[in-house]
């Protein structure tokens, strides 16, 4: 047996590491939407379930704002929320969507809103929404008319307005996702332009303070809450870690760790939801490659016990700081 | 034995040539085939070199090379570029020669030499020394040692490890926001232009905006800056940023500004201005752990301002007039194993002829070959057939006919003593009892008994002052000036010509007060 086959049959892990970490997919991968977990006050999904409700029912803007550091789960909570729109529409209902990433993100907010004007436009011909005259004639005009010869905020308005109601009428919206923000023109020209379009829209706002992340003020922010939601995403406590431990958990019960060993090994640093998986998905697998036997879990060479957890721990420090 | 070389081994004009983009090629083509002496310049520069890259990485330096007008400065400047291009090949140097006030375009040469290959390596290398720091704070890459090797290897690996999640992007750019505003003021949109530099469809429009030139209106709005770095502090920000990229990322950083008196100076007068800059870069360019080599004229020197003279105090270096010695060692750098090229006498008369000015002398050098090769050694005729009539220094009775023409001129009684071969005398207003005693000499190559002669101080004389034909060795000028109130060495230049009508005056004025 090679020191990296992992046998995670032993405890009865059929799909391999459970606390893998990456983006969720809520939106299109139907497995994930019961990853996204609240953690004891992590996320408050009901919280954001009625404000997306109350959007759909006065048929305005979803608008939500993401705050947080890396791997804090910006990403996942994003598409979960476009999800939840999709949702509050009825099963028959097509969400387009437009997403822009880091990469594509620049400091110019009027480019940025035209591409995602733009893209939906595409999106239309692909979904065989049929394009009203005075719409195409509207999209020429902004295909024209660049950064250098922007078009007034409120042209845009109407343009986000029509494309809307066009989305509409073929049972269908939209939903925008600009992720890792540089600069907060491209929030409040974004909030401008859609203020009475019912679609969803979602900003996440990276926590650091350099000169490509939009540094918000507690007065953008007030101004933000005043139209839509804030959601900053914390670093998880010893309880939410142990908690996460259980609810990813979809091997033979019960779960091998302990929460309070857990919350105790874990008790001198904090760590977000991706760096807390990635710690706990090492040490399912350092158990198994350490575990010589045949039996099932559970069995007691299986159990990450206290003390075994805090060697592993300690260890990945040492191994870390070798040079 | 004389051995001629075949080949005129001397420059014909006598200058250091070299064109603004001193790459590190051109560089290395310069120093294997440029003949360098050891001269007390050139070794000051050299030093400068060695105590910097002693102390890289704890420290920055600077430096000043000031003296006349070919006494071998840019020489002396590039060679030191040289020996650090020897000892570590990824050194960032820039050499810029300035032609006149404007900043603005300086730097926009300066900055274009450095390719956008090469902006974008040092900024990867850089992200790389952040991202490694990160990791070791966080232990999160397991095998730092080895990441690192492999980011000094290929900067663009530290791209994957961002990717991997092995260091936090964002966080290592907010480690370098911080670093930045330190090395920096208005550091946002110039870290904006660093991360767009590593963007394939906005790495030109970055690059230009780094080397200052317009970008397009739509790309400046994308990456969040000014459509152009068009004033002077800002691009002198943009040079400490050079320096601090270049030397956090693990190489040593140069800059060597050359004519700064045509920068410091407009029609004579100081600009307060461009001092200020230059002053800032002094105290800024070593702080960002780079070195600044300022290189001036002596009026560059003597109008600079007293709180950057006193900055650079300890660090300024005046090239002086070459020694008897020194000449020697040029003819040497040049001629190689050929010696006995010219006769000692004639190595005289070249001092003589070029007053100890380093590129007169190669300049005459130049000539006597070209007029005396075929007859070596090359005697004194030979070297004194050679210089241009325009350009002789007056030989001694010359120089006392001169000065007896002007004297007379201003109405002056003047009576002449001395023997007429060394040494002329005037005294004012007779020489037994002479209220102002002016000595002529002929040239004084060494600390010899006639240097004491000429400037024997008449205890009566209340003004005294020694005319020198030529040449005088720089520890004889210096002893002389402590004797004599006036020391002037004649070399024929319309610069004496002025000098001696203020000697007359001071002469007239010194005789009107008795």
């Amino acid at each position: 047996m090679e020191v990296s086959d992992v046998r995670y049959e032993l405890y009865g892990l059929m799909a391999g590491n459970p606390y893998t970490t990456r983006p969720l997919n809520s939106l299109e991968q139907e497995l994930d939407r019961s990853l996204l977990l609240e953690l004891e006050g992590f996320v408050r999904l009901p919280k954001l379930q009625e404000a997306i409700e109350a959007a759909v029912t006065r048929r305005g803007p979803a608008l939500f704002l993401i705050t947080g550091v890396g791997m804090s789960g910006r990403t996942s909570l994003a598409n979960h929320l476009l999800y939840l729109y999709h949702q509050a529409h009825g099963p028959q209902h097509r969400l387009a969507t437009h997403r822009m990433d880091g990469y594509d993100m620049t400091h110019d907010a009027y480019a940025q809103v035209r591409s995602t004007l733009l893209s939906l436009r595409n999106k239309m011909g692909l979904m065989t929404i049929e394009m009203p005259p005075g719409l195409r004639g509207r999209f020429s005009e902004l295909s024209r008319r660049g950064s250098v010869d922007p078009m007034d905020e409120y042209d845009l308005q109407e343009i986000a307005e029509f494309l809307a109601a066009t989305f509409a009428a073929s049972d269908a919206a939209f939903g925008v996702v600009y992720e890792g923000v540089a600069t907060k023109d491209l929030i409040t020209l974004s909030t401008r332009v859609f203020e009475n379009t019912p679609a969803v829209v979602v900003f996440t706002v990276d926590a650091y303070q350099h000169a490509n992340a939009a540094q918000l003020t507690e007065a953008d922010r007030s101004d933000f809450a005043r139209r839509g939601t804030i959601i900053d995403l914390p670093l998880l406590t010893t309880r939410q870690i142990a908690c996460l431990a259980e609810q990813r958990w979809t091997g033979t019960p019960p779960v091998p760790f302990d929460p309070d060993d857990l919350q105790a090994v874990f008790d001198s640093r904090r760590f977000t939801i991706g760096q807390a998986l990635r710690h706990l998905e090492v040490l399912l697998d350092l158990r198994l490659v350490e575990y010589e036997g045949e039996d099932l879990w559970p069995t007691d060479d299986l159990r990450m016990s206290s003390r075994w957890l805090r060697i592993k721990m300690w260890q990945g420090e040492r191994w870390s700081r070798l040079r | 034995m004389t051995s001629i070389p075949a080949r005129n081994p001397f420059p014909a004009r006598g200058t250091c040539e070299l064109g603004e983009s001193f790459l590190p090629h051109a560089r290395r083509q310069w120093s294997r085939y440029q003949p360098t002496a050891r001269l007390s310049g050139v070794q000051g520069a050299l030093r400068l070199a060695d105590d910097y890259i002693r102390d890289f990485g704890r420290d920055g330096a600077l430096g000043c090379l000031y003296g006349a007008h070919g006494a071998g400065k840019t020489h002396a400047a590039c060679r030191m570029m040289a020996s650090i291009d020897a000892v570590d090949r990824r050194a960032v140097q820039f050499y810029l020669r300035f032609d006149n006030d404007d900043f603005v375009t300086a730097y926009r040469r300066l900055a274009s030499s450095l390719t956008q290959d090469a902006l974008t390596d040092l900024c990867l290398r850089y992200l790389g020394v952040l991202a490694v720091e990160w990791a070791e704070q966080h232990g999160s890459a397991a095998q730092l040692e080895e990441v690192h090797a492999a980011i000094r290897n290929e900067p663009s690996m530290v791209l994957e490890l961002f990717d991997a999640g092995d260091a936090d992007y964002n966080a290592v750019l907010e480690a370098q926001a911080r670093e930045i505003s330190i090395a920096v003021g208005d550091g946002a949109q110039f870290q904006r232009a660093l991360s767009f530099l590593l963007r394939p469809e906005f790495s030109h429009a970055a690059y230009d905006w780094l080397c200052g030139r317009a970008i397009s209106p739509g790309n400046a709005l994308a990456m969040g800056v000014d459509p152009q770095l068009d004033d002077p502090q800002r691009c002198r920000y943009a040079l400490q940023l050079l320096a601090a990229l270049t030397t956090r990322g693990g190489a040593p950083f140069v800059l060597v500004l050359d004519q700064c008196e045509k920068f410091l100076l407009h029609d004579g007068t100081l600009l307060p201005r461009n001092s200020t800059l230059l002053q800032n870069l002094a105290e800024t360019i070593p702080l960002a752990g780079g070195l600044l080599l300022l290189v001036c004229n002596l009026a560059g020197w003597d109008l600079m301002p007293p709180d950057l003279r006193q900055r650079l105090a300890s660090a300024a270096h005046r090239l002086p007039l070459l020694t008897p010695h020194e000449a020697e060692l040029l003819l040497t750098a040049y001629t190689g194993a050929a010696r006995g090229l010219f006769t000692d006498d004639a190595v005289r008369e070249l001092l003589r002829q070029s007053g100890g000015n380093v590129r007169r002398f190669l300049q005459l050098s130049w000539l006597g070959y070209e007029r005396g090769f075929s007859r070596a050694p090359i005697g004194v005729e030979t070297i004194a057939r050679s210089v241009p009539g325009s350009a002789r220094c007056p030989e001694l009775t010359e120089l006392a006919m001169l000065l007896e023409a002007r004297l007379l001129a201003a109405g002056l009684v003047v009576e002449r003593s001395g023997n007429g071969e060394e040494f002329v005398s005037f005294g004012l207003p007779d020489s037994r009892d002479p209220q102002v005693l002016i000595t002529l000499s002929k040239a004084l190559y060494a600390d010899d008994h006639r240097f004491a002669e000429a400037g024997r101080k008449d205890g009566r004389a209340a003004f005294t002052s020694v005319l020198i034909s030529g040449y005088a060795s720089p520890p004889v000028l210096t002893g002389l000036s402590r004797l004599a109130h006036v020391v002037l060495v004649a070399d024929g230049s319309p610069e004496f010509s002025r000098r001696l009508d203020t000697l007359v005056e001071q002469v007239a004025a010194a005789l009107g007060r008795h």
